[in-house]
């Protein structure tokens, strides 16, 4: 069960950047705008933003709370 | 058991004084009035007591709650608290990244980057891009 901040975030920098389903940011190029817990759904609403390439995009994923996996990804700007 | 008042038990010693009781009986009188005085102080200990413990026991769960809360939610300090908090994070941990200083300190995104540009200008950090 997740309920640190600090692990949410960190499972959502390890999914931006190394996750074979993520989108393989740059290394060094996540940083987490907001981060809230939805206590109803029992999720973690992560928005982040990172780099690929020459490319700056703006995410946002929903990491289930019970067993840490990211459940929804979502490119909200490019 | 009856229970007597100070007044009441200061007569009956006056009776005792002029012989109208006995002194037997002054001694179970002033037997029940005792045991009687305890019990209730028993009891109302035992009353105070038992909130005491409802207190401790609500104060419990409000201070777990919180000790919950704060790992679910951005710290908020003062900015010079963060700006001191991230130097020292940056000279134990140097080539450290923004979002580890985030994640690690627990500071609101915004707040670390403003503080971070800030270092910048200083001239107390050096800012590198990744490639």
């Amino acid at each position: 069960m997740i309920k640190d901040l600090r692990e949410a975030l960190k499972i959502a920098r390890y999914f931006v950047l190394y996750d074979s389903y993520g989108p393989y940011g740059d290394f060094g190029s996540f940083i987490p705008l907001s981060v809230e817990y939805n206590e109803e759904k029992d999720r973690w609403i992560v928005t982040c933003k990172f780099k690929k390439g020459k490319e700056q995009y703006k995410a946002k994923l929903e990491i289930n709370a019970i067993d840490g996996r990211v459940i929804s990804y979502k490119i909200i700007e490019k | 058991m009856q229970k007597y008042t100070k007044n009441e038990l200061m007569d009956i010693m006056r009776k005792q004084d002029r012989k109208k009781v006995s002194i037997k009986e002054l001694l179970f009188i002033l037997k029940d009035n005792v045991i009687s005085t305890f019990l209730d102080e028993i009891d109302l200990i035992q009353r105070k007591l038992r909130q005491l413990e409802e207190r401790i026991e609500l104060l419990e769960i409000k201070y777990e709650k919180k000790k919950i809360e704060e790992k679910m939610f951005f710290r908020r300090i003062p900015k010079n608290e963060a700006k001191s908090l991230i130097k020292e994070y940056i000279s134990k941990n140097p080539g450290c990244l923004t979002s580890e200083i985030i994640e690690d300190l627990r500071l609101a995104p915004e707040l670390v980057i403003k503080i971070l540009q800030e270092l910048e200008r200083e001239g107390e950090i050096e800012a590198r891009k990744i490639e």
